[in-house]
């Protein structure tokens, strides 16, 4: 058991002690024993714990100091609904139909390729829509409810305040938010990963 | 001044007393009465209104807290900025402001020099004076004004009167908390750092103006007890409030942080004192955090009618580019507060 004596330090320090020992443990897991001395800092690496799907406890000791033991490993994993692993995959879109040739058939294509992409383990990290490709984010678009499946998973959705004004669809937009250039630019460059469509 | 930010607990508004635990100690004093006093505590608004005459009355409004980042110049543009923001936040406009000084007689005072430059200006870009104030020694720095500025009487906003069918505009990016706890960790971008360091010093005064022109019906700034404690507040008893937490602007990075458990004490316990008041359903968790995220001088929460939201968003959007709508106004519900 390796343990952590945060004591008299604030959040998020006793946090990101925790997790790096915990993401030293690598695959065979462990335990680890955090000391804190206010409820508060518990309650953050319970809820950091909760997150990794790590089983957790705390036990209150003398003097105000909290045990809190977070136990990482096979057969320790809980059932969570947190967040899923950041796959670092961005996918810029910016026209609402896919590939060269009939319109028609592009329009197809594109809702196959949304389709798919909702499917994919862990989720895109964050999708760019700009230019044309804005009408699908807004709410007239037959990919909405992809788009929408996809944001509840944690994959940020962002779509070109400028274009949204250029087409007058700002007040169609039915799913995640509006961005500028700067944002996206930022997340294009940040991206582990990027599909440009 | 290395030991600045190290010497301190916790700054900024992350350092403001829990909401809960305030509330214990203020319910048992007594409720002052003067019809001149058109806004007071008890409405636990942002600052005191005062009617002067028909036409005038003076807001009134103190906030100080410990450093948050190291520069000392910067952190007395955002102790300014965020002073100044409960008059902004009224809809009023600074007049003269007196500075509050706690200073450790060991630090450099040189640095205590610094703090007050940036604070004068911020002071000069708010169109206001600066006339005095009071200096002690104590163990931690801390800094912060008492401002006095002016409005009409019949112009007040205030933060509980939103009207069902009004949308709701946010002026400033979310995630300042976040970024900042990423910095102590070492664990920070400096492109986020700059991204926190320039909305916290950006002054409310150019979202104010802009909103000026349109009839706003309860307006905030967002401060430590993050954007679902305002919300809430803004709620009253009489309207829920519908958030789309996929609509929210925020710092980009911080979203990443938070999806690292990079977590915060006053988020914590912002998210405590929310307990019963919001589901936070599907919601992702990083999202949750940027709610519960303690704003050091945040944005405007504006409460504007629906058929003018757009142009008033527009016209916000010409000086505050990251400005957006991110709810809207129902007749009271279960909830006082509902994601979408």
């Amino acid at each position: 058991m390796i343990t952590i004596d945060a004591l008299g330090q604030v959040c998020p320090i006793p946090v990101i002690r925790a997790k790096k020992a915990l993401e030293g443990l690598g695959e065979a897991g462990g335990v680890v024993a955090v000391l804190v001395d206010n409820d508060i800092s518990r309650q953050n690496l319970q809820k950091m714990a909760e997150g990794m799907g790590y089983q957790s406890e705390y036990q209150e000791k003398d003097n105000g100091v909290i045990e809190v033991t977070i136990v990482a490993g096979e057969g320790c994993a809980v059932e969570t609904s947190g967040t899923p692993a950041d796959s670092g995959l961005v996918v810029a879109i910016g026209r609402n139909t896919m590939g060269e040739g009939s319109e028609e058939l592009g329009r197809i294509l594109l809702k196959g390729f949304i389709y798919s992409l909702r499917e994919l383990t862990p989720p895109p990290a964050r999708l760019l829509f700009f230019n044309s490709g804005a009408y699908l984010t807004s709410k007239d678009s037959n990919s909405i409810e992809d788009l929408k499946a996809m944001a509840a998973q944690g994959t940020i959705i962002q779509t070109c305040g400028t274009c949204i004004n250029y087409y007058g669809i700002t007040e169609q937009l039915a799913v995640g938010q509006v961005a500028n250039m700067y944002d996206i630019v930022t997340a294009m460059a940040e991206a582990k990963r990027l599909i440009n469509i | 001044m290395k030991s600045f930010l190290s010497s301190c607990t916790t700054g900024g508004c992350g350092a403001k007393i829990g909401p809960g635990e305030l509330s214990k100690v203020l319910s048992g004093l007594p409720v002052f009465q003067d019809p001149q006093l058109l806004v007071g505590f008890d409405a636990s608004d942002d600052a005191a209104v005062y009617q002067i005459n028909e036409d005038t009355a003076i807001v009134s409004t103190v906030d100080f807290f410990t450093p948050m980042v190291e520069d000392p110049r910067t952190f007395g543009r955002i102790a300014a900025a965020n002073a100044l923001s409960d008059v902004y936040a009224m809809g009023g406009s600074p007049l003269f402001a007196l500075n509050l000084v706690c200073y450790p007689e060991r630090e450099d005072i040189q640095d205590l020099g610094e703090i007050l430059a940036g604070g004068a200006e911020k002071l000069q870009e708010a169109g206001a004076v600066l006339c005095g104030g009071h200096s002690i020694y104590d163990r931690e720095p801390k800094y912060g004004l008492a401002v006095t500025g002016r409005l009409n009487p019949r112009q007040i906003w205030k933060n509980n009167t939103p009207q069902p069918g009004d949308r709701l505009i946010l002026t400033k990016p979310l995630g300042v908390g976040i970024v900042m706890a990423a910095l102590r960790g070492e664990m920070a971008e400096a492109a986020a750092v700059e991204a926190a360091l320039a909305s916290m010093q950006r002054l409310n005064k150019y979202a104010a103006e802009k909103a000026r022109d349109f009839p706003i019906h309860a307006c905030t700034d967002i401060t430590g007890f993050g954007l679902l404690a305002h919300t809430r507040e803004m709620a009253g008893g009489s309207t829920t409030i519908v958030l789309y937490p996929s609509a929210l602007p925020y710092i980009a990075q911080a979203y990443t942080y938070a999806q690292g458990y990079l977590l915060t004490a006053a988020g914590q316990r912002n998210r405590n004192f929310m307990e019963g008041a919001v589901e936070f359903g599907d919601t992702p968790f990083p999202l949750q955090e940027l709610m519960l995220d303690p704003q050091t001088s945040g944005g405007l929460l504006l409460s504007v009618p629906g058929d003018c939201a757009q142009e008033a968003l527009r016209a916000i959007q010409e000086t505050e580019p990251q400005a957006a709508l991110i709810g809207e106004v129902l007749p009271r519900q279960d909830f006082p507060i509902l994601l979408g």
